[in-house]
Parts: C-alpha cells; sequence; structure tokens
C-alpha cells in the first residue's frame, strides 16, 4: 500500500478505475461484436456502399475509305432525360420539349406524368437539339451523353454501310457483316465510391479494348461521282431503281458501289427499298452478255475478230422462236456483233462454240458463284448446267436471256477482260487493324485465276472500244451517243425486257437498261458497271439511259485519279 | 527472491532451447529485460524495446503513408481516366466534323457556288517530271 494516501482517495481511484473498466468492456464487448462476430454482414454493408464495378463501354470501331476518311464513326450525342417529380408544369413542359425534340406533345407529357425519378425524353439528339434545351431552362429537364453512330458521308453509299442499332449491334450492311471486329471489348474493374460519391481506382485501370477499325477499298470521292451520276440517271430516266459500281481492275478493289434507292443511315428506320442491290439482286441482264459469248469463242479459237457473219437482217428463226435484233444489219464482223449488238450473231457464234464451252466459259468468267465479297445478302446468279440447255436456252444465254446475273459479278468479268484475261475476286474490305494499329487477318479470298487468254482480252477489249465509234453514221456503235471528254473507253451496252412475275411473259414496256466498260480502253484502270431498273422516261436503251452515268462516272474518276487523258485533236 | 530469479532464468532458457508456447516466449522476453539480481530492467533491455517501438511505429506509418498515397493515386487515376476520356470524344468530334466539312459534296456545292467548272480536257497539260525531282519532292 502506497503511505501518504487518503483511503478516500484510494476509493475513489478504485471506484474510477472500476468505472473505466466497465466502460472498456463495453468498448470491447460493441468491438467484439462489429470485429469478429457480425463482420460477414458489415463487410457485405460496406461493400454495397463502397465497392462498385465500374464499366466502361468499348467505342465501336470507325469503318474508313480506303484513304482513311471516316465513313461511320461513333462519338458522343446528347440525350434528354427529365425528373417527372422535379417537373412543376407538366402540360406547358411537354409543349415545350416537343416544339425542340420533335416528339408528340401527348407522349411527353405521359412519360412526365409517371412518379419516377427518371423518364427518357429523347436520345442522341443532334447539338442545335441539346442547344435548344438548354436554352430553354425547363427544370427538371436534363442532359446526359451516349455514344451514337454517324455516317458523315449521309446516303452515299448507305446501303453498303448499313446501320446499327441503339445498342451499338450491326443491323445491316457492313455494319453487320464485320460487326464482330467492329464491336470492341468493354472493361469491368473494381473501384471504390467515397462518402462524396467520387470514385477511386483503389485496383488500376483496365482499359477497354476498342473495335478494330475497318478500312474499305471504297473511294469516298469516287463514290460520291457515282451516287451523283446514278441519281441524275435515275431521275432523267424516271426509273424505280438502279446500281452503279467501279472496281479498280488490277486490284479487283471495289472503289464505289452506289445504289437507288438509298437512305441515310444517321436516320435510321424503314429503308423503302434501299439494299444492296449490287449484290443482293440478280437480273436477266441481257445483251452485255455477249461480251462473254465472244470472248469464250474467241478463246476457244472457234471465231476470229474480223469473220464475217450473216446476221439475217436483224430476224432470224431458230428452235421455234425468232430472234431479233435492233438493227437490220445483213452481215457483220464479229466484232459488229459487240458494235451493234446483234442478238442473231451472238446466236450463231453460240452456235459455233456449243453448249459446254459456252457454259464453261461463262462459269469461268465467275456467273453462278457468289464473288465471295464481304457483303451480306450475296446472290450466286443462276445459270443451269450447259449440258441441259435446249436449243433455245442456247441461244438466248448467248445473250443474256435464261440466265441472271448480279452487277458485282458482271463488273468483275468485264475487269477480267481488262486485267489481260485474269479474274480477280473483288472485295470491298481492303484492312482492318485493331486499336494498337496492327493489322488483322481478312477473309480468305479466291486467288487471281486466267479466265482466257490475254491476246482474247486485249481482243475483246478492240471490240468493245468500237461502241462509241460511227456517231451519226448507219453503222453507229449502239454507244455512240456517249461521250466521255478526253479519254477513249470500251464498253457495251444491255437492253433487257423484264420479266413479268405474275405472267411469267416478258413485258413490253419495261425494261433493264445497263452499260459496262473498261476506262480507258487502251490501259484499263477501271470497269463500271451501271443499271438502270425500269426506266419510265423517253428512252430505254442502255446506250441513253445508262450510257451518260458511264461517262461521267468514267471521265471524273479518271480525273481525280490522276489518269492521263488522250490528247486533245489538233 | 534469488531462488524466483533463478528458476525464471531457467524457465527463459527452456524457451531459448526451443520449448513450446506463449507462456515461454514470455518468459523468455521477461529474463532477457530483467537485469540479474534485480527487479529493474537493463538499459539494454529499455533501448530494445524504445527500438523496437520506434521499428513497429515507423513501419505502421509506412504503410498509413503508402495507403494514403495509394488513395491520393487513386483519385488522380479516376481523374485522368475521365479526362482522357474526354479527350478521345473530342478527338472522335473533331474528326466527325473534318468528315462532313471535306465531303465531296459538300466541296462541289462550294465550288459550284463560287462559279468553279471542271477543266475541259484541251485545258489540261501535262509535264513530265524527271525522275530524280520526282523522287525529292516532297509528297
Amino acid at each position: 500500500v502506497t503511505p501518504g494516501i487518503p483511503r478516500a482517495a484510494r476509493r475513489r481511484a478504485w471506484g474510477a478505475a472500476g468505472v473505466a473498466l466497465v466502460g472498456l468492456a463495453g468498448l470491447a464487448w460493441n468491438a467484439w461484436g462489429l470485429q469478429v462476430d457480425d463482420t460477414a454482414r458489415f463487410r457485405a454493408q460496406a461493400a454495397r456502399q463502397h465497392a462498385l464495378t465500374v464499366e466502361v463501354a468499348a467505342p465501336r470501331g470507325a469503318i474508313v475509305d480506303r484513304e482513311g476518311r471516316p465513313l461511320a464513326v461513333t462519338a458522343d450525342a446528347d440525350s434528354v432525360w427529365a425528373n417527372p417529380r422535379e417537373i412543376v408544369d407538366v402540360v406547358a413542359t411537354a409543349e415545350k420539349l416537343a416544339a425542340i425534340v420533335d416528339v408528340d406533345a401527348s407522349v411527353i407529357e405521359a412519360r412526365l406524368a409517371s412518379d419516377r425519378q427518371f423518364a427518357w425524353i429523347a436520345r442522341r439528339v443532334s447539338p442545335e437539339v441539346a442547344a435548344a434545351v438548354t436554352a430553354a431552362g425547363l427544370p427538371g429537364v436534363e442532359l446526359t451523353r451516349e455514344p451514337r453512330r454517324w455516317y458523315p458521308a449521309q446516303s452515299s453509299a448507305g446501303p453498303v454501310i448499313g446501320t446499327s442499332d441503339i445498342d451499338g449491334n450491326g443491323v445491316d450492311g457492313l455494319e453487320l457483316a464485320m460487326d464482330d471486329v467492329l464491336a470492341g471489348t468493354r472493361a469491368r474493374m473494381p473501384a471504390l465510391r467515397d462518402a462524396r460519391g467520387r470514385t477511386l481506382y483503389n485496383e488500376g485501370v483496365v482499359p477497354a479494348v476498342p473495335g478494330a477499325t475497318v478500312e474499305l477499298a471504297i473511294d469516298r470521292t469516287i463514290q460520291s461521282i457515282a451516287d451523283r451520276a446514278l441519281g441524275d440517271a435515275i431521275a432523267a430516266n424516271k426509273a424505280e431503281a438502279g446500281i452503279a459500281i467501279v472496281l479498280d481492275v488490277a486490284t479487283g478493289d471495289v472503289l464505289a458501289m452506289a445504289s437507288w434507292p438509298t437512305f441515310d443511315p444517321n436516320n435510321p428506320g424503314p429503308h423503302g427499298g434501299a439494299r444492296i442491290r449490287g449484290v443482293t439482286d440478280a437480273y436477266e441482264i441481257g445483251s452485255v452478255m455477249k461480251l462473254f459469248t465472244v470472248a469464250a469463242a474467241v478463246d476457244a479459237g472457234v471465231v476470229r475478230a474480223d469473220d464475217w457473219w450473216d446476221v439475217e437482217h436483224g430476224s432470224w428463226e431458230f428452235a421455234g422462236k425468232q430472234i431479233r435484233d435492233t438493227h437490220h444489219d445483213w452481215t457483220l464482223t464479229t466484232t459488229g456483233i459487240i458494235k451493234r449488238s446483234s442478238n442473231v450473231g451472238a446466236v450463231k457464234i453460240a452456235l459455233e462454240l456449243g453448249r459446254e464451252r459456252l457454259h464453261d466459259g461463262m462459269r469461268a468468267f465467275g456467273f453462278g458463284t457468289p464473288t465471295g465479297i464481304e457483303l451480306p445478302g450475296e446472290q450466286r446468279g443462276v445459270i443451269r448446267d450447259g449440258r441441259r440447255w435446249r436449243d433455245i436456252e442456247l441461244a438466248t444465254i448467248s445473250y443474256g436471256y435464261g440466265m441472271s446475273v448480279t452487277p458485282l459479278q458482271l463488273v468483275a468479268a468485264v475487269a477480267a477482260l481488262g486485267n489481260d484475261g485474269v479474274y480477280i475476286a473483288p472485295r470491298i474490305v481492303s484492312r482492318i487493324t485493331d486499336a494498337a494499329g496492327d493489322a488483322l487477318p481478312l477473309a480468305a479470298r479466291p486467288a487471281p485465276r486466267r479466265v482466257v487468254k490475254s491476246t482474247t482480252a486485249a481482243t475483246v477489249r478492240a471490240m468493245m472500244a468500237t461502241v462509241f465509234d460511227g456517231a451519226g453514221t448507219k453503222q453507229a456503235g449502239t454507244a455512240s451517243s456517249v461521250e466521255i471528254p478526253g479519254f477513249r473507253c470500251g464498253g457495251k451496252t444491255g437492253t433487257a425486257r423484264k420479266l413479268d412475275p405474275a405472267t411469267r411473259q416478258y413485258t413490253h414496256d419495261h425494261y433493264m437498261a445497263s452499260f459496262v466498260g473498261l476506262a480507258p480502253i487502251d490501259r484499263p484502270r477501271l470497269a463500271i458497271v451501271v443499271v438502270i431498273d425500269d426506266p419510265r422516261g423517253d428512252e430505254y436503251y442502255g446506250g441513253k439511259v445508262a450510257g451518260p452515268a458511264f461517262a461521267t462516272i468514267a471521265g471524273e474518276s479518271l480525273r481525280y485519279l490522276g489518269v492521263p487523258g488522250d490528247a486533245p485533236p489538233p | 527472491v534469488r531462488a524466483d530469479v533463478g528458476a525464471d532464468r531457467a524457465d527463459a532458457e527452456r524457451a531459448v532451447t526451443g520449448t513450446n508456447g506463449a507462456a515461454d516466449a514470455a518468459r523468455r522476453i521477461y529474463a532477457l529485460v530483467r537485469r540479474r539480481g534485480t527487479a529493474a530492467p537493463s538499459r539494454l533491455a529499455i533501448a530494445t524495446l524504445v527500438l523496437i517501438t520506434v521499428l513497429v511505429t515507423g513501419v505502421a506509418l509506412f504503410r498509413v503513408a503508402r495507403r494514403h498515397e495509394i488513395v491520393r493515386l487513386g483519385y488522380e487515376l479516376s481523374r485522368a481516366t475521365a479526362r482522357l476520356r474526354e479527350v478521345e470524344e473530342e478527338h472522335r468530334r473533331l474528326e466527325l466534323e473534318r468528315a462532313t466539312l471535306s465531303s465531296p459534296d459538300r466541296i462541289r456545292a462550294l465550288a459550284t457556288s463560287l462559279g468553279m467548272v471542271a477543266a475541259p480536257p484541251d485545258r489540261i497539260r501535262r509535264h513530265e517530271v524527271a525522275p530524280e525531282l520526282a523522287r525529292s519532292t516532297p509528297p
């Protein structure tokens, strides 16, 4: 016992110590409860309050043209939302918003009448609409940012580029075909939220993997030229639909693929018949197929360019049917048959060639087989087994009836003639690069193959050049009215009657007008096809309807590419 | 008392030679800090205790400082991530604007409104460039 300390003080000290001990014991008891007994419950509660998983959306990859110019990109857009509980005057707010965001006032009013704290008013609006909403200063109405797909080329190549839905999934066109590589990989990472609601990445950041960039073979400028030329041809001829495709002869690159009707992917909705008609539609294309009949015959050594043929004054009965020409020539050379587009001449050449060799020749040029291009919905066209052809089929197939081809198959086949007889499968995707810029593998592409001898291709090209000759004469080519200033081109016209699906008979007032050609013809750089479906104006011949569009596309594209033109006459 | 001390030391030595249990460990420490034959701890023992305390406190402070640094960097990372997203978004927006402004249709419309026309073929002259000049010409 320590001397000198009064007993009373000692008692108070012991008392205080006791109280402190009891207090500490209470604290210890509570601590035990918090830290040991209920640890799981409190840990879970804390995790709910503080721990969160942050999801970072991966931007969808861009689609760009061959020069890297954007055709489809993802960037944030403003969306308008409201907190209905904060809306003071529902009717007035709905009316003001309706005037800005182009949504019916009654629809907005119904959304604002909810007792929830959140309601979408309009999603992914234009910057102008967002600015107007901000300027209106409506209580309870806010803006938030959401990713949106933008298509700066608007309706140019719209069906080819396609659309993606509100969740960023491809719906049609290349957006659908390349969805696997365009879609990125979202990042999910653990994080903490502090008392002020700030996010704390205590375990680092996991970056989202953006989608790959798809570089197309399309050239935006040539696409624009093709779109405009096709649109003009459609308007001038009051046509229902049309296609224009431009191919690089040496590489098979699709430089442009225009379709009419088209649509602007920035305004998704019903497309009104817009589709990638260059691959999804197969046509009985008519006289342009004479090129391949003649090419097969020349390659087989059956005919020569300067052989003379009796073309029966443009009318000849064969296999119980009357074969008719537009012109009434008595005799024509093989070249003349192409120049004047003689059906009788083509039938006689096909008879010399025979069923199997004509069939094999057509198949060698790729007809009846999908090209394998990276677009959805490609048709293979129809060409029956040559051994089963009846006589009349042999005859009609020689000038493009009784078989169907897609415009892409047609232009690829003509490109083979321009490429010295070597067929190169067309492609529209030229490169895919990931976010780091590394190239990803492309879909397998058939190897180039020789379809006719180089000399055969040169012979047919010389024939194609004559189609533009003889303007104003009795021996004018079928495209003599078509002029391509500064360039010498080659081509072939086609005018086919359409089959009435109801009667299964060829109509006399509905046509497919087409033009396919090479530009320039001496050293072909471009293969171009223009198909106009059902022209309803004054003209319906391929040379008159599709020819001018071909001329515009060829002339402007060659100049854009810096191809030297022919020297003007002195 | 000496006998007790002797017994304590024996216990401590047993602890050193490997007997088990927390009691043995405590006795070992006790044996170290007790001066032989007295109840007061030695200066060496006090110094050791102070050193251990300082070390433990230092480690604890270091850990707290590190933890604070992690939190600070976490906030900084959060801000940097948000900023990166903003910059990337701005970049995408500007690319989009550039693509829209340079669209061929727009350029054509502007050129037409300014009275420009495509040059006819007879107004175009081509000049061959010597290969060595072509090589030295910047793209």
